[in-house]
């Protein structure tokens, strides 16, 4: 039996004998487990065992990218075949070059613990664990009802080995562990609902602790003073403070998506789109002083770590706004070559057959110095917008909506009464450029995020602390 | 040029071995899925071609019925003795958790798949491909566009099932998609989206044509303003949001009640003018398929007709859970259509809808379509390519900043109109092959954020 490793080799080599000015080979394994259940029923358990190579191959100018989960010598020829084959054919349609001085030779190997194995607690104890975390709906005296409730605990263990014709070597495991909710809360004719995850990298540690088990909660208990307390929300220009939520799914459509160099190069505009900058936006003001971003996939624990990307280029912290102003773009091999600048490592592939694309990490807002009670006592009207559930943002990345679920009315430097519905309704640049307070704890939310064609979905961590965002629009729904 | 081709043998060998392993262990049923899914993706931006890509994979999807507990693994590593670890790694559960709420009723009928014509052709069209993106490349260059930027993808399955319950039964098909969009400056660019089971049922030149005609004469854009708007909607949006719309009648999503349809099975809940159909045993559909992830035979289906709710998709879960048959549906857990077609009994062109709309925006694409609520409807989704005004029934100003921001079963009510010839779209925002007309709606509520 031939090892993957050898097969990498050969497949490298062979792919240079016939031509290629530049081959990378990529495995990946990814062990899946899923049970899935709805008010304390169990639906199904899911298992999902896949792996396979994917191969980058560079001839004549024009990129070829070929993968298979058949694992012989003979046919990872024929798939470099195909590859080189189909890019010769393609000749004078593009000119792409690599300079393989860009590489660092490396021979890394790493492996994320899991404190709480996935392996050492049986089907029944996670059974058991969803049960009890069902019960949250019983433990406090809801004036709503959630009629329906459905839980998924995930566990995926992705091992990734690259090499490259540059002597590039990098093995890692890195296992992931999710819980996924979607609540239905009803009281009377009105209802609400709301999905959403926790999790991160690691083992079961990530999902049973009593953090999470307070934040669902806490969840559940908003949704109950919005649908029963909660009155019409207020409209006009006000002033806001957003959670950490809100303020994740912001820095996550808002910053580190039109941060992605290729779209900014206009790569993804069939697929995921543009964005509002240009190459040449580096140094400009996109935001108050306030407003810091980085993205880091490097946080150990988080649901989008990884060391090196999936082109062998070990990743770094990468700071996207600083006191607003744009500082650095997230790049891959392809991007970084174009603008002629340094590659940060965020090239991520979602699978073996994925070919990797510039994507975030872990992105967020840093904290400020603000507690809470500050962000609030110095709004005279304004909401409080904890949660959202619907959103959506334009092409370019600057026309967006977010339509709070757990919402509350500041009135004289207080946080009064629940209000339903509020959606907040504006653009980038006004955005970024009214935060005038930030607070001191920045929280983390996973998320699973979309890009390329087919649709390839990456986990990334999206978060930050509580915002104070002056003169936002404001409509309602209903 | 050599080609991959859909060979299976060895996937046919290692399913008959799993057949055999799982009877001889004494299961209740077992439903084995194989496939063998070659893909070819030319990938092009900037008036650049960014990569050639092509695709093998095999793999076996595996359901098992044990002792009332429903088990599911799925195996991309063809050897016999994974699999078999991987079944003896679901199996030894079993005695661990309880019975599964969604257990599916076990099929006694005798089991007949259709044969559906043309919807698989054997051509390797990747060349064709590459000589399309050159010629969209001239294209953009003769029209002066800024740029045209897409994807070709062409797609050859072969899929397979044996089930414990007699059904046994394979298909192959092909399914080719393009999807290009044409860039003539910021806010002013228009899309062609269209699906086919090969390359020669496509018209390049036509869906170029269409597209660039859209964009020719505007040269500036204006924000649009709040307001309520009577719009048109091009096929690429009617697909997008009957992709939700039918999603809702999924029986899984009416028990999470992620639906606005909970409760309303036979009730007219839509406009009179709306008739929906899945067809997958229809010719040159490229979502045929004879059966589903089951085996079970699939038939063509009218989902509404008239407005009423004449069915929603089951597996063999939800159908015994609601006491019905399987409507051949089957996705894993949650059912799902195999394409959608909008076929409404009266037609018009679209200058004559237009005529009809006399004042409103004509909305040719969208994205980020998402629900506030799934039990009531409420959603909003964006503008994503060029929005025009209808003036006097003729097309006027560009503009942007478009969010619908309404409610998907209101406006399946407040339908005025069709027009055109139905025609195929998928595309990444819109995964389920969809027949989509030209549709005029009242009373649309748009919002922005400039």
């Amino acid at each position: 039996m031939v090892s993957i490793e050898s097969l990498m080799r050969y497949a490298i080599n062979y792919s240079i004998e016939q031509g290629a000015d530049f081959a990378e080979v990529r495995y990946v394994s990814r062990d899946e487990e899923a049970i899935v259940m709805r008010n304390r029923e169990l639906d199904g358990i899911f298992n999902k065992l896949e792996y396979g190579f994917s191969l980058t191959v560079l001839v004549d100018g024009v990129y070829g990218f070929a993968s298979t989960n058949i694992a012989s010598r003979g046919y990872i020829e024929k798939l470099v075949d195909e590859a080189v084959s189909k890019a010769r054919a393609a000749k004078n349609l593009s000119s792409f070059t690599i300079d393989e001085d860009v590489f660092e030779a490396v021979d890394v190997n790493y492996f994320l613990a899991e404190k709480e194995s996935w392996a050492d607690f049986g089907v029944d104890d996670k059974i058991r664990f969803l049960k009890d975390f069902d019960e949250i709906v019983e433990l406090n005296s809801f004036r709503c009802r959630f009629p329906s409730r459905l839980l998924r605990l995930q566990r995926v263990m992705e091992t990734t080995i690259y090499m490259n014709s540059a002597n590039v070597y990098v093995n890692s495991r890195i296992p992931r562990v999710s819980l996924f909710y979607m609540v239905t809360a009803k009281y009377g004719s009105a209802s609400m609902q709301k999905f959403g995850e926790f999790g991160g990298s690691g083992g079961l540690e990530t999902v049973m602790n009593e953090d999470v088990r307070n934040d669902f909660k806490e969840l559940l208990m908003g949704m109950d003073k919005v649908l029963v307390d909660g009155v019409s929300s207020p409209t006009g220009v006000l002033d806001l403070v957003v959670g950490s939520e809100v303020a994740g799914i912001i820095v996550h459509e808002a910053v580190g998506h039109p941060f992605e160099a290729d779209r900014i190069l206009g790569r993804e505009f069939a697929q995921a789109g543009g964005s509002y900058l240009t190459p040449d936006s580096v140094g400009s003001k996109l935001g108050s002083e306030f407003v810091n971003v980085v993205d880091d996939p490097t946080i150990p624990g988080s649901f989008g770590f990884y060391y090196y990307d999936d082109e062998g280029i070990r990743s770094r912290k990468r700071v996207l706004l600083r006191r607003g102003v744009v500082n650095e773009f997230l790049h891959n091999r392809l991007t970084s070559y174009i603008m002629n600048t340094e590659n940060n490592g965020a090239a991520r592939a979602g699978g073996y057959d994925k070919e990797p694309i510039v994507r975030m990490g872990n992105t967020y807002f840093e904290a400020g110095d603000f507690s809470f009670e500050e962000l609030v006592e110095d709004i005279a009207r304004g909401l409080y917008i904890k949660s959202f559930m619907e959103w959506n943002i334009d092409d370019y990345r600057i026309n967006q909506r977010y339509t709070g679920l757990e919402a509350y009315s500041i009135d004289n430097g207080e946080i009064t009464y629940p209000v339903k519905s509020p959606v907040i309704e504006t653009n980038t640049h006004d955005l970024l450029s009214n935060i005038d307070g930030v607070g001191r704890e920045v929280k983390f939310y996973p998320g699973r995020c979309g890009k390329g064609d087919p649709m390839q979905v990456v986990p990334v961590w999206m978060g930050g602390p509580h915002l104070r965002i002056r003169g936002v629009r404001i409509l309602r729904r209903g | 040029m050599m080609k991959l081709e859909l060979y299976s043998v060895y996937i046919e060998e290692i399913m008959d071995r799993i057949m055999s392993y799982l009877n001889g262990i004494g299961v209740d049923f077992a439903i084995l899925n194989g496939y063998k899914v070659i893909s070819n993706i030319i990938r092009f931006s900037n008036n650049n071609l960014d990569v050639i890509r092509t695709h093998d994979k095999s793999f076996i999807g595996i359901d098992i019925g044990f002792k009332k507990r429903r088990l599911y693994t799925d195996i991309h590593v063809m050897e016999f003795e994974k699999a078999k670890e991987a079944i003896d790694n679901v199996l030894r559960v079993v005695d661990y958790i309880p019975p599964s709420s969604l257990y599916p009723y076990i099929p006694t009928e005798k089991i007949n798949y259709s044969i559906i014509p043309n919807i698989f052709s054997e051509d390797d069209e990747v060349n064709q491909a590459i000589d399309i993106v050159k010629g969209l490349i001239k294209y953009s260059k003769k029209y002066k566009l800024e740029s045209v930027s897409g994807a070709i993808k062409i797609n050859r399955v072969k899929h397979m099932v044996y089930t414990t319950f007699g059904g046994e039964g394979e298909y192959k098909k092909s399914n080719v998609n393009i999807n290009v969009r044409l860039f003539k400056k910021k806010y002013i660019s228009s899309v062609f989206n269209r699906e086919a089971v090969s390359l020669d049922n496509i018209d390049i030149d036509e869906g170029f044509i269409e597209a660039y005609n859209l964009i020719r004469r505007v040269s500036r854009v204006s924000k649009i303003d709040i307001g309520d708007y009577r719009i048109v909607l091009a096929p690429p949006v009617m697909a997008n949001l009957l992709y939700y719309l039918v999603n809702g009648l999924s029986a899984y999503n009416i028990y999470i009640q992620r639906s606005p349809f909970v409760g309303k099975l036979g009730d007219k809940v839509l406009g009179e003018n709306v008739n929906i159909y899945d067809n997958p045993l229809e010719p040159n559909n490229p979502g045929a398929a004879p059966f589903d992830v089951e085996g079970i035979p699939t038939h063509n289906l009218a989902l509404v007709e008239r407005g009423v709710i004449k069915t929603f998709l089951h597996n063999l879960s939800t159908a015994n859970m609601f006491g019905v048959r399987s409507t051949g549906h089957a996705g894993r857990i949650v059912p799902r259509p195999h394409s959608i077609t909008l076929a409404p009994e009266s037609v018009t062109s679209l200058d004559n809808l237009f005529i009809d709309v006399k004042d409103g925006i004509y909305v040719t694409n969208v994205w980020y379509t998402r629900f506030n609520n799934y039990l009531t409807g409420d959603f909003s989704t964006i503008q994503r390519d060029v929005a025009l005004l209808i003036r006097n029934g003729e097309l006027g100003d560009a503009v942007y900043g478009c969010r619908i921001s309404d409610n998907i079963v209101r406006m399946f009510n407040n339908i005025i109109g069709f027009a055109g010839e139905p025609r195929w779209v998928r595309w990444w925002d819109t995964p389920i092959v969809s027949q989509a007309l030209f549709t005029a709606i009242d009373g649309v509520n748009i919002s922005t954020g400039y």
